[in-house]
């Protein structure tokens, strides 16, 4: 049996983006812009790291523009992507971008970023899988797997009996229909790290209710991206 | 419904709906909007390419990379003399110069839709543009044939890939090729089956065709590939409106380049390895680019 993909005709016909490439240019701004949310505030201070085929082509796909521009917010089809550094420059934002080696098994797409903003900080690392699609893999050291095409909702806490009940309840009491949720347990089941994919993002309040849950260490809401 | 091209034409026949409203159908149901929202989306990414087609006839544009560019203009202006007579006709020499415009666009990190990947968004565009302009097609049918194009490259996508990592330069501009022909003949008055069979005979006469690129970047050999793309489209709009039928059904010939493409080496599949980017030149032009020596 073949496998048949739900698809939308803008799969096909789109994104609009910025050129040269869906993975090595689309899909870096896409990771800069989750990057970005994770951290929260507008970075001033950026260490990025590129592996594989994203170190060595990046300056001929713009891979290092699309990051930065990313980072900056930018969208995938903002013509400024093509300037960003120095837009960078005059807003005083930082950063340093090198060549890492991240491993054999590592997708040859990835990058690493260290991130800090005001009272914050924040380390992503992702993938760029191609057509634009991204998946992030690690987040302030923990491992996630989610692919921005939902709102998603990140939490890490102590592992205790009745957590996923507690989220969900704020999902339920938001209206928010969950499209996936993966729950997994770290360091001898005492740290529960929690990844909600959803079709609507929970407001403000349900996070604020969630990050004063008494378990809960560490919340975090990446908007879909908006392709 | 997006499993088998033979389906949707059956689908049409049965229903006596265009492909067009089919596919639009199966968006609603997707992604539970109303059809003005849908098409305002379409109409939006047509725009887009309207625009990246004029951009990149209007002044020559150099690529990031810097090894090329400037050719759309430069095949444009030689258009526009009236001493010039282009071999290809006056219709395809302007999509010719609209493919090349597009994808020099796309390699200057200007903006661009994919169609249905950045490497081969030259090829759409420059068959639609140029025969709405010819033909004084309204927007409204331009978007509906952006729908029957998404329709065929969601079939192209379940049965085979349109990626050059996976299936080489035909899954890239042999996919878009093949799209931009069953949208044309759609657009032209054809019937559903008739775009099915520009769609085989399309993909067909570019079955095998690597994916070579120098120094691993979307230029060389592939705006040069868009023109040719939409060449190899053309040929099939004009043969499958004259009632001329590919012999070897489109779901076949896509499923057979599903299987050229699994067998293909991988220096072939987007690795910058093998090929034109393997040549002398095409391993001069890396080292400038990797060493920033432009």
């Amino acid at each position: 049996m073949r496998e048949v993909k739900e698809m939308s005709a803008f799969d096909i016909i789109g994104p609009i983006m910025i050129g040269p490439s869906s993975s090595h240019t689309a899909g870096a701004v896409f990771l800069g812009q989750i990057a970005r949310k994770i951290l929260g505030v507008k970075p001033a201070r950026a260490e990025i790291n590129l592996h594989g085929s994203f170190a060595k082509t990046a300056k001929g796909h713009g891979t290092d523009k699309a990051l930065v521009a990313g980072l900056l917010g930018f969208s995938a089809n903002d013509e400024r992507i093509k300037n960003s550094f120095q837009i960078a420059q005059e807003e005083g934002f930082n950063y340093e971008i090198n060549s890492v080696d991240m491993g054999e098994d590592v997708h040859p797409n990835s990058v690493q970023f260290s991130l800090w903003g005001t009272g914050k900080w924040a380390k992503v690392a992702g993938a760029s899988l191609g057509g634009g699609a991204v998946e992030v893999n690690t987040v302030q050291g923990r491992k996630v797997k989610f692919n921005g095409d939902y709102a998603t909702l990140l939490i890490f806490g102590r592992n205790q009996p009745g957590t996923t009940n507690d989220v969900t309840g704020a999902f339920v009491k938001n209206k928010i229909n969950i499209a996936y949720l993966r729950v997994e347990r770290l360091r001898h089941h005492k740290e529960a790290v929690m990844v909600f994919e959803t079709d609507e993002p929970i407001p403000p309040r349900g996070v604020n209710a969630i990050r004063a849950l008494p378990w809960v260490e560490w919340v975090c809401q990446i908007d879909k991206i908006q392709r | 419904m997006f499993e088998s091209l033979q389906e949707i034409v059956e689908n049409a026949e049965r229903t006596q709906k265009s492909l067009a409203e089919l596919v639009i159908d199966a968006e609603k149901l997707t992604s539970g909007l109303p059809t003005e929202d849908i098409r305002a989306r379409m109409l939006k990414r047509l725009q887009t390419m309207q625009h990246s087609a004029q951009e990149g006839l209007d002044r020559p544009i150099k690529s990031i990379s810097g090894i090329s560019g400037g050719s759309a203009h430069k095949f444009w202006n030689w258009l526009d003399e009236n001493e010039n007579v282009p071999v290809t006709g006056s219709i395809l020499s302007r999509a010719i110069a609209r493919a090349l415009a597009v994808n020099e666009v796309n390699a200057g990190m200007g903006c661009i839709v994919a169609t249905p990947t950045a490497g081969s968004a030259g090829i759409l565009p420059a068959a639609l543009i140029t025969l709405q302009e010819e033909y004084r097609f309204s927007d409204d049918q331009i978007v509906d044939a952006l729908f029957v194009a998404s329709g065929i490259g969601m079939v192209v996508v379940n049965r085979a890939n349109v990626s050059g990592a996976m299936g080489g330069c035909q899954a890239e501009t042999g996919s878009a090729a093949a799209m931009a022909a069953g949208a044309s003949v759609a657009l032209l008055g054809g019937s559903p089956c008739q775009s099915m069979q520009a769609v085989g005979i399309t993909l067909k006469n570019m079955l095998g065709l690597v994916c070579d690129p120098v120094a691993g970047l979307v230029e060389v050999p592939c705006v040069k590939r868009n023109a040719a793309g939409v060449a190899q489209c053309f040929v099939a709009i004009d043969l499958a409106l004259a009632g001329v039928e590919s012999i070897i059904p489109a779901d076949e010939v896509i499923d057979a380049m599903a299987h050229i493409g699994k067998v293909m080496h991988k220096d072939l599949k987007e690795t910058g390895l093998g090929g034109l980017a393997a040549t002398p030149t095409g391993r001069r032009l890396a080292k400038q680019v990797w060493e920033g020596d432009v």
